[in-house]
């Protein structure tokens, strides 16, 4: 009975301690948010990306034994739409980095590495859309037939297919 | 021997032990939420559990209320407290993990690192989550304040 009673004190206790540690989270996350440079809107636009990630629409992927094929028989420009660093930390053997964004400024110099080859392009994580971002930018350029391999590196990494390390 | 086991659980020195485990898993996973809010944001967008409009505010918030109780157990202020918000902290994450393991969706944990290229969550994911909820459980209950700043003022 008394340890009951114990019980019930520490529970009151921790209610009004715990709603004063919320305020403090709180000021301290948005006293932060006001003041750092690299932050994200406190409403993101969810709604666009689901529907680029969840529907490929113009864009076709392909499956990890095709693209092993077509690095086997050299035929095809693999490009890495991750970030740089994930990119140095290892990617495909060969394959050139590229983000999205950067898609327009690099079509020429895109063009001429693949030769006429066919172009991949990839990201990591099955819900990763830089690949498919990366192939409608290019296709925009009117550099046609991009394919993406979706979820990539981690796909051709477990398979134990030839990587490699090194900046972009 | 059912006395000894009662006792063991409810030392006040296991307390401590937990605490300082929750505590740097708390300041550790909140630091590198708030380092990276977009990857983070990405992570809870992963579990399709919040609306839209919630993702951002939740990568933006939920990482401080970690590190605020993270300090708060390894420093021994309101640890009632802070066990309070841990244990309501992992029982929402144990239902996001299981429902999304229900689901069957391959996903990041998000839980310790928000790189997508982490672990896809499994039944490993929500035993780790459950021992630290119970672990959480038992600072709410029996922490004596061993090593604390609370205790410091006091003396």
């Amino acid at each position: 009975m008394l340890k009951q009673k114990v019980f019930q004190e520490r529970l009151k206790a921790g209610v009004k301690q715990a709603a004063l540690l919320v305020i403090i989270s709180l000021a301290l996350g948005i006293s932060f948010q006001a003041v750092r440079s690299d932050k994200i809107p406190w409403v993101g636009s969810w709604a666009t990306l689901s529907t680029a990630t969840l529907s490929l629409q113009s864009v076709t992927d392909i499956s990890l034994s095709e693209a092993f094929a077509l690095y086997r028989d050299h035929r095809a420009l693999f490009l890495d739409a991750r970030d740089p660093w994930s990119f140095e930390e290892g990617h495909l053997a060969g394959a050139v980095h590229i983000e999205p964004q950067d898609a327009g400024k690099q079509t020429a110099e895109i063009q001429k590495r693949a030769g006429g080859r066919q172009i991949v392009a990839y990201c990591d994580g099955a819900e990763c859309h830089l690949g498919v971002d990366l192939a409608k930018a290019l296709e925009k350029q009117g550099i046609s037939s991009v394919k993406v391999f979706i979820n990539g590196w981690s796909r051709w990494r477990e398979a134990g297919y030839p990587v490699e390390k090194g900046k972009p | 021997m059912k006395t000894k086991i009662m006792a063991f659980c409810s030392s006040p020195v296991l307390s401590l032990a937990f605490r300082a485990i929750l505590g740097s898993l708390f300041l550790y996973a909140g630091i590198a939420k708030i380092v990276d809010p977009m990857g983070f944001a990405l992570s809870i967008y992963n579990y399709k559990l919040l609306p839209d409009g919630l993702i951002n505010v939740a990568a933006i918030l939920l990482p401080w209320l970690e590190v605020i109780v993270g300090g708060s157990l390894l420093l021994g202020i309101g640890t009632a407290g802070g066990a309070l918000i841990a244990t309501a902290l992992f029982s929402i994450f144990a239902g996001a993990l299981t429902i999304n393991l229900i689901r069957g969706l391959d996903i990041a944990c998000g839980c310790f690192s928000t790189a997508a290229s982490g672990g896809s969550i499994s039944g490993f994911y929500l035993l780790r989550d459950l021992s630290l909820l119970l672990m959480s459980l038992q600072v709410l209950f029996f922490d004596k304040a061993l090593f604390s700043v609370t205790r410091l003022r006091k003396k």
